[in-house]
């Protein structure tokens, strides 16, 4: 039941962030990459399968049982990836923030539709 | 854009369709209403922060912190202390960037009239782009159901697990993952994060504000004019009485998290901590100094030089590396490193421990350089918009 209630969650912070992306103004398409960001980093996560009260910290300072803990190697990939993902938030921000400053708009084309 | 989020969805599509669409048959948790209520929080914020994005970004944006809070109550909940510790402060220093940012963004006002018309205009685009959005959600929902049922297989974690303590010398094995095991992983990784500070300090040194957001902002607008009125205050009073207890708080707040910071340092070889969050740990520190006393008040009293925090944490965490050159091992780590290097004593003090320290010091500079230059642009255009305007700038300076 967990797994379902974090699928659904998973899914719908996606499907909010694709839908952003998909929209034509810069800011949007931040937000809409920080919500995809969160929902892959829990996709990642979760490939170890859901756990809970078993931190993967070892008991005793001696070799450990794997069964006893939740799996490790998510978590440190996904470790990793947050903190790029605020690398690369911050990167995007300021090009956006360039953009808008040479071009004038905050349109993702640089250039407002003509219609 | 549309295009290649298709194609992403339709190569997930086919590889899904190709395994087999088959739910586990791994015995399914219990229901439990308390996670069920987060994860409906977690929805209505991002959905939330997907509909607000365009006319009311601020709430956008607290939106958007909600669903990275849910975020982070999952991994405490799912046994992943570690990266509970980071989302959070992550996403602390990520909302004050993207406020810095929002102040050169044009406004945009939500216009009735022009909705009605652009509606029309631009429905069948919206609808097209729902669809693919809703498909996509629903795809990666079935996926992540399915994947997490699936028993876990036998991967290369048990390894880990039975090698943390016996060759990397700690027991939080996450950190001794990514410290010791993948440590060149890391290396590359702080790297990169190193080199993308500097390309923002390079893009923003040469940037140029749109015209209309050169100005002051509307709110200290209101409030200079309101300090001005009165002859008993001057310019600046406004903010400085309304944050008076704030920025007290947040001074006082420094060594305490600056020490809070070094004891996560410390301990996250064993316990949840390490270099990555001590490091954003230390950047909150700085950032709060600079929202309490504003950007003169700080550099005027505080040297922070994040630039050699950046090299001097890369040089540390490379040298560690080299170290291992001397007891004729590879760079960085390999596992043997450790079996032959006497750890001391029964604390576990690896080398690890400098490499993370690098990871430290270049995380705390990375973070504080992004957020010091994006923040020095408000008194910067101000200063430059001045310069271009001699006229009313003579006055305006004259007047203060």
């Amino acid at each position: 039941m967990m797994e379902a209630i974090l699928a659904l969650g998973i899914g719908v912070l996606a499907g909010s962030g694709v839908w952003l992306l998909l929209r034509p103004r810069t800011f949007q398409v931040i937000v809409g990459l920080s919500l995809i960001a969160y929902a892959v980093n829990l996709f990642i996560f979760s490939m170890g399968g859901l756990r809970s009260g078993a931190p993967p910290i070892l008991h005793a300072r001696t070799a450990g049982d794997a069964a006893q803990y939740a799996d490790p190697l998510p978590q440190a990939l996904v470790l990793t990836a947050i903190v790029i993902g605020f690398a690369t938030t911050a990167l995007f921000l300021v090009v956006v923030l360039a953009s808008r400053g040479l071009t004038g708009t905050d349109h993702v084309d640089g250039r407002e539709r003509e219609s | 854009m549309r295009l290649l989020v298709c194609i992403a969805f339709a190569a997930a599509l086919g590889s899904l369709y190709a395994g087999g669409f088959v739910p586990g048959r791994l015995a399914p948790t219990g229901f439990d209403p308390a996670f069920a209520l987060v994860w409906a929080i977690g929805i209505v914020c991002a959905v939330g922060a997907a509909y607000q994005a365009k006319f009311h970004r601020l709430a956008s944006l607290i939106l958007l912190a909600g669903a990275g809070l849910v975020t982070c109550v999952t991994f405490v909940w799912m046994s992943a202390p570690d990266l509970a510790l980071t989302q959070l402060v992550v996403d602390t220093v990520t909302t004050v960037l993207l406020l810095l940012g929002l102040r050169w963004l044009p406004k945009r006002i939500e216009d009735p009239d022009a909705r009605a018309s652009f509606g029309r205009a631009f429905r069948p685009r919206r609808l097209v782009d729902l669809a693919i959005a809703i498909a996509a959600g629903a795809g990666l929902s079935a996926l992540a159901y399915v994947a997490m049922t699936q028993p876990v297989p036998d991967s290369i974690s048990r390894y880990f697990v039975e090698h943390a303590y016996t060759k990397g010398g700690g027991t939080n094995i996450v950190n001794v993952i990514l410290v010791d095991f993948r440590g060149f992983d890391t290396f590359g990784e702080i790297t990169v994060l190193g080199v993308v500070a500097l390309a923002v300090y390079a893009l923003l040194r040469r940037f140029r504000p749109a015209p209309e957001s050169v100005d002051i902002p509307e709110q200290q607008r209101v409030q200079d004019a309101f300090d001005d009125a009165d002859p008993d205050r001057r310019r600046g009073d406004s903010i400085a009485h309304s944050m008076m207890t704030p920025a007290l708080i947040m001074r006082l707040l420094f060594p305490a998290i600056g020490m809070f910071a070094v004891f996560l340092l410390l301990r996250g070889h064993d316990l949840p901590g390490g270099g990555f969050v001590a490091g954003l740990t230390m950047a909150v520190a700085f950032i709060l100094q600079y929202m309490a006393g504003g950007t003169t008040w700080v550099e005027a009293r505080l040297r922070v030089l994040p630039v050699r925090w950046m090299g001097l944490g890369l040089s540390v965490a490379a040298l560690t590396g080299a170290g291992a050159w001397f007891f004729l091992h590879p760079f960085l780590t390999s596992h043997f490193f450790y079996l032959e290097l006497p750890l001391i004593g029964a604390v576990p003090f690896a080398t690890a421990l400098l490499f993370d320290i690098g990871v430290f010091l270049l995380v705390v500079g990375a973070t504080v350089l992004i957020l010091i230059a994006l923040g020095h642009q408000s008194v910067r255009a101000q200063r430059a918009a001045l310069l271009r305007t001699p006229e009313p700038a003579a006055q305006a300076i004259a007047k203060q």
